[in-house]
């Protein structure tokens, strides 16, 4: 039994030693997306970036929605990224609602 | 520097809008062959245009996608051809079901398409939507495109728009190069096999004012291989060396379009027997070499006239010369090909509904051959010049996404031939936004140059004899339905289709009547080909899409007064595809099993070959590596390792009237590993 208990709570510190600490940051970009291009360009550039699990961008909320592996990467190391392919971009607050969508 | 990269930023975001407008702009110069066909079904592209706003990159895109005009047929795009190698045209078709790809003969490696059961030669080939590799162009056409070169493949059946002429019976396929506004920057793509092909692409994109662009295309390959992997003393594939090289300019004004380039293309090819097995030969080794210098020029002009209708004009021209220098054993053979093309054409919307195009062609063909062959009729080698002025007129009814109603009509007067008429009809019907269905009917002729299409047939020992032949005249008919069914939270995408080709006047290729002889003579009795398909795709789990077609063709034609089964055709064609990718698109795995039916020999000469050939399978499988600037992919083809055994008959006689290179229905080598990488150099 004890053998048992002992070989349960290693394995309990083991998946708590290797779960990952996945976070959701919500980015707004300046310029904004205005076509598919412009979301092509921020995903395929951004999926290279260390810890990036999840992209998913959206034209008309205008945001870009990353799930990253914090311990691989940060939101000022994400939002640093953006320059290298032409885009600025900050964290939106909460409830925060970035500026509507511009007229294609 | 701040400022700098704002300025810097601005640009990124005036060049998506400029995108835009180009792209508007482009789908005004470029006629039905594009504009109307390129995208999604409708229901399938309304229900994509709802999700665009919210897409994750895991979203993958279908590789494939239909037309969405009243001409029915898919566009092959990067995603779907980054899923094998392909080197070049005839290795794009591998990982879908839309053309099958054949060796035409094992000594020469001449691939062909067949569509609808039937040659190559009934489907129209177009690059950037004009006519292209006619004539004696066509034994090697698939080659003169290289793979990474391509944006992408158009491939529509049954009849198309009279626009681009009075060809294409059984399709069209219009290839679409990487463009001029394209995203600038330099690709380069190197690719080496098992089997020793050596290969190098590259493309360079370069802006250089807002609305000039131009793009340069190299291509470099080369085979160091001698396989013989059936040790019957020949290579199993001619060694391939190729230089290709293009460049295309674009400037693009609010009211003008101007698209125009210049290629050309280098080739040699070397077959026959090896030098190894000269030792045991009693008399001179058969070699086979094939020299190609080929050269090509075209410009569009569009002038929009009224942005609000889409009422513009456009005047595109082509030019080619192509020299081709063959030796098969003793026997040789050379032509010289220049051809002209030129089309001016006009379209309007009168209204939503109604839209005409009209237009006028002209096309001068002037062929000049010489060959060893005594047998031969003289006259075949003085064909005169054929100049040919067609006039077309088209008529589209677009009634909402409902119904699409196109009816086109041309006349065109052949120094050769006389006048003759091609009428054309499509409509295409969406009920709902489940299901859209198709009918098509149309009339195509064909001029025919027996020897400068066919000169790869000089390779077998048979005695080669040719009639005078006339134009080739067919009808095809073509009923589809296209289904984009809900299904547990995602769409299944299926597709069913029938076409029925119908020959009035052909030039066949009889092997059948006389054992002695390949005999090209006019067609005498029947001739037609009925093939029906059934295909359909589906995401399994998000990354994951399956794929699976099934096709069986019925082909016949009259040889000696009998209707038999076309030899050298599969009865049937099966494919499964298997492709993933994950989350963010860094790993992709493809795969690909084709299912191969079994089909008709020619007449058998002394049982030196089965009256049938049989069923064979074929895996072909790739992973694909993406970083930021490169990417790399491994693959294999033929990884069940079937192939024909007996490629030649008769190998052993090469000097004999029974030797045969030109009996090929499968694989020529066995497994082949390949390995590439494809490095984007960003900006210049």
């Amino acid at each position: 039994m004890k053998k048992h208990l002992l070989l349960i709570t290693f394995l309990l510190a083991a998946a708590v030693g290797v779960a990952k600490d996945i976070k959701t940051v919500r980015l707004t970009t300046t310029p904004q997306m205005h076509c598919e291009n412009c979301e092509k360009k921020i995903k395929g550039n951004l999926r290279f970036e260390k810890g990036v699990k999840k992209i998913d961008t959206s034209i008309a909320d205008q945001t870009v929605t990353v799930r990253y592996d914090a311990d691989k990467t940060s939101v000022e190391k994400l939002i640093k990224a953006f320059p290298k392919f032409g885009y600025q971009a900050r964290e939106l607050k909460e409830d925060e609602k970035p500026k509507s969508s511009p007229s294609k | 520097m701040k400022r700098m990269r704002t300025i810097w930023m601005m640009k990124q975001h005036n060049g998506c809008r400029r995108w835009l407008r180009l792209t508007a702009a482009v789908l005004l110069l470029i006629p039905e062959g594009i504009a109307a066909q390129s995208g999604y079904t409708a229901a399938a592209d309304t229900l994509l245009e709802q999700q665009i706003g919210e897409v994750t990159v895991a979203a993958r895109r279908s590789g494939t996608k239909s037309l969405t005009g009243a001409v029915g047929g898919v566009v092959i795009g990067r995603e779907e051809l980054f899923k094998a190698a392909c080197c070049n045209l005839g290795e794009s078709f591998t990982t879908n079901p839309s053309v099958d790809i054949s060796y035409s003969d094992a000594a020469t490696g001449a691939k062909q398409i067949r569509l609808l059961g039937l040659s190559g030669i009934y489907v129209q080939m177009l690059t950037e939507n004009l006519p292209n590799f006619r004539g004696a162009a066509a034994p090697y056409a698939l080659d003169y495109v290289p793979g990474p070169w391509m944006k992408s493949i158009q491939v529509s059946k049954g009849s198309s728009s009279v626009r681009n002429g009075y060809e294409s019976i059984t399709g069209q396929i219009d290839i679409e190069y990487l463009k001029p506004e394209d995203d600038a920057g330099v690709t380069v793509n190197l690719y080496g096999n098992t089997m020793g092909r050596a290969e190098t692409n590259a493309d360079a994109n370069i802006h250089l004012t807002d609305r000039l662009s131009t793009v340069v295309l190299a291509h470099w390959q080369d085979d160091y291989g001698h396989h013989d992997q059936n040790s019957d003393g020949f290579l199993d594939q001619p060694n391939v060396g190729q230089w290709n090289f293009q460049n295309r300019w674009k400037w693009a004004g609010d009211h003008y379009l101007f698209h125009g380039g210049v290629g050309a293309i280098k080739e040699r090819r070397d077959g026959g027997q090896l030098s190894s097995a000269l030792s045991s030969l009693t008399s001179d080794p058969y070699r086979i070499g094939i020299g190609t210098d080929r050269y090509e020029g075209f410009m569009k002009h569009a002038f929009i006239l009224d942005h609000d209708h889409g009422t513009n004009i456009a005047v595109m021209g082509s030019i080619s010369r192509h020299l081709t220098d063959a030796l098969y054993g003793v026997k040789t053979y050379a032509a010289s090909e220049s051809v002209a093309y030129a089309q001016l054409l006009f379209e309007t919307h009168f209204t939503e509904q109604h839209n005409l195009a009209a237009g006028l062609s002209l096309n001068h063909d002037a062929l000049n051959e010489s060959t060893s062959l005594s047998t031969l009729n003289t006259h075949l080698l003085t064909l005169p010049t054929e100049t040919t002025m067609g006039a077309y007129a088209q008529y589209t009814y677009t009634f909402g996404d409902k119904l699409t109603a196109m009816a086109g009509l041309r006349a065109d007067r052949s120094s050769l031939y006389g006048t003759f008429v091609t009428p054309r009809f499509h409509l295409k019907l969406t009920p709902s936004d489940i299901v859209t269905l198709r009918l098509s009917a149309g009339k195509g002729y064909r001029s025919v140059h027996p020897l400068a299409e066919n000169h790869n047939l000089m390779a077998s020992g048979r005695q080669l004899v040719i009639d005078n032949l006339q134009q080739e005249m067919a009808w095809n008919y073509g009923a589809t339905a296209s289904f984009y069914i809900p299904l547990f939270g995602n769409y299944l995408k299926m597709n069913t289709e029938y076409f029925y080709t119908h020959f009035y006047r052909q030039a066949v290729i009889d092997y059948d009547s006389n054992p002695g002889l390949i005999h090209i003579a006019n067609l005498d009795g029947k001739s037609f080909s009925n093939t029906f398909q059934v295909d359909a795709s589906y995401p399994i789990v998000e990354g994951l899409e399956l794929a699976a077609a099934w096709r069986w063709n019925d082909v016949r034609c009259t040889y000696g007064g009998r209707l038999m089964e076309k030899p050298l055709t599969s009865r049937y064609k099966g494919l499964v595809t298997a492709s993933y990718k994950t989350p963010l698109g860094l790993w992709q795995f493809d795969a690909t099993l084709q299912f191969n039916g079994d089909g008709r020999m020619p007449t058998s000469v002394n049982g030196l070959w089965d009256e049938r050939f049989p069923a064979y399978e074929q895996l072909s499988a790739q992973i694909t590596r993406w970083f930021r600037h490169f990417s790399i992919y491994l693959g294999g083809e033929n990884l069940t390792g079937f192939r024909q055994q007996v490629t030649i008959i008769d190998a052993s006689h090469p000097w004999s009237s029974s030797f045969d290179p030109t009996m090929v229905w499968g694989p020529v080598h066995g497994a082949m590993g390949y390995a590439g990488v494809r490095i984007n150099f960003g900006h210049l």
